[in-house]
């Protein structure tokens, strides 16, 4: 499988966590240090993933959301992707997340993000 | 004394509405002329990203974290993969690194691709001979207040 193949599917564990509102399901997407942060009234605001899990499981299941992978730039054990969001519970994200390949497998380190 | 420019400003007739022909296919699709807004916009954001990462690869060459530390924010992180395992931590690992390594004159950065998105950016960027070490940044970046700030550095060493 091409790494960018294998980048997906790690990222697309992410999405389904999204549609089924279980952070469970995305845990094993992210690794336990990663960040999770993003701009408002021009401030940075974010922390630990942890605010994505607990946000998630508050949410709750968004069958509607749809995941579109509009960038994957890869460099050995270092990547970046940008992923378009559309109808997480009727917003519209923009995600930038970093990754790094870890023992093999690819873990989400950073995760920036717009909402439109 | 009578000179002439007759010779010099004489131009075939076909060549020159050929020119012509070309110079308004160029401008009726767009290929030069006035830039969008958006082009604009796309432009200054750019630029102003470009002034940041220009920042931090002079504090690398200078050997000076105090140059670089306004391109991050305070919660930056840094993260690296040696052997498989996970390294880094706070950004405070870097700029201790930087202040030990030294002065780094030879060092060359750049940019090699700039993805922009509103208020977040990615940017990859490749240094040469950063102590004769060779390595790859992709840095994440948000903008506060108008000010991009890098949030998260992940990098590769290329053996």
């Amino acid at each position: 499988m091409s790494e960018v193949k294998v980048i997906k599917n790690v990222i697309q564990g992410y999405i389904d966590g999204g549609v089924s509102g279980q952070s469970e399901q995305m845990k094993s997407a992210f690794h336990e240090k990663a960040t999770m942060h993003y701009i408002a009234d021009g401030e940075i605001q974010g922390g630990p993933i942890q605010g994505l899990f607990d946000a998630v499981d508050s949410i709750g299941a968004a069958a509607d959301l749809t995941g579109k992978f509009a960038d994957i730039n890869v460099n050995e054990t270092t990547a970046t992707v940008r992923l378009e969001l559309y109808n997480w519970s009727g917003a519209r994200y923009t995600d930038q997340l970093s990754l790094l390949k870890i023992h093999g497998e690819w873990k989400i380190i950073s995760k920036v993000y717009h909402q439109h | 004394m009578n000179y002439s420019c007759t010779n010099t400003l004489r131009v075939p007739n076909t060549s020159l509405r050929s020119l012509v022909v070309v110079l308004v296919l160029i401008v009726s699709f767009g290929l030069i002329g006035p830039a969008t807004a958006t082009q604009r916009q796309e432009a200054s954001q750019h630029q102003a990203i470009n002034e940041v990462i220009q920042r931090y690869i002079e504090g690398g060459k200078q050997g000076k974290s105090a140059i670089m530390k306004p391109a991050f924010h305070e919660q930056a992180t840094m993260y690296f993969v040696a052997s498989g395992n996970i390294h880094g931590g706070s950004i405070q690992g870097l700029f201790d690194a930087i202040d030990k390594a030294g002065p780094s004159p030879s060092l060359i950065g750049k940019i090699a691709a700039i993805d922009v998105n509103e208020t977040t950016a990615t940017v990859r960027i490749e240094l040469y001979n950063w102590g004769g070490a060779r390595y790859t940044d992709q840095m994440s970046l948000l903008k506060t207040n108008g000010a991009w700030k890098i949030i998260s550095k992940v990098y590769h060493q290329t053996k």
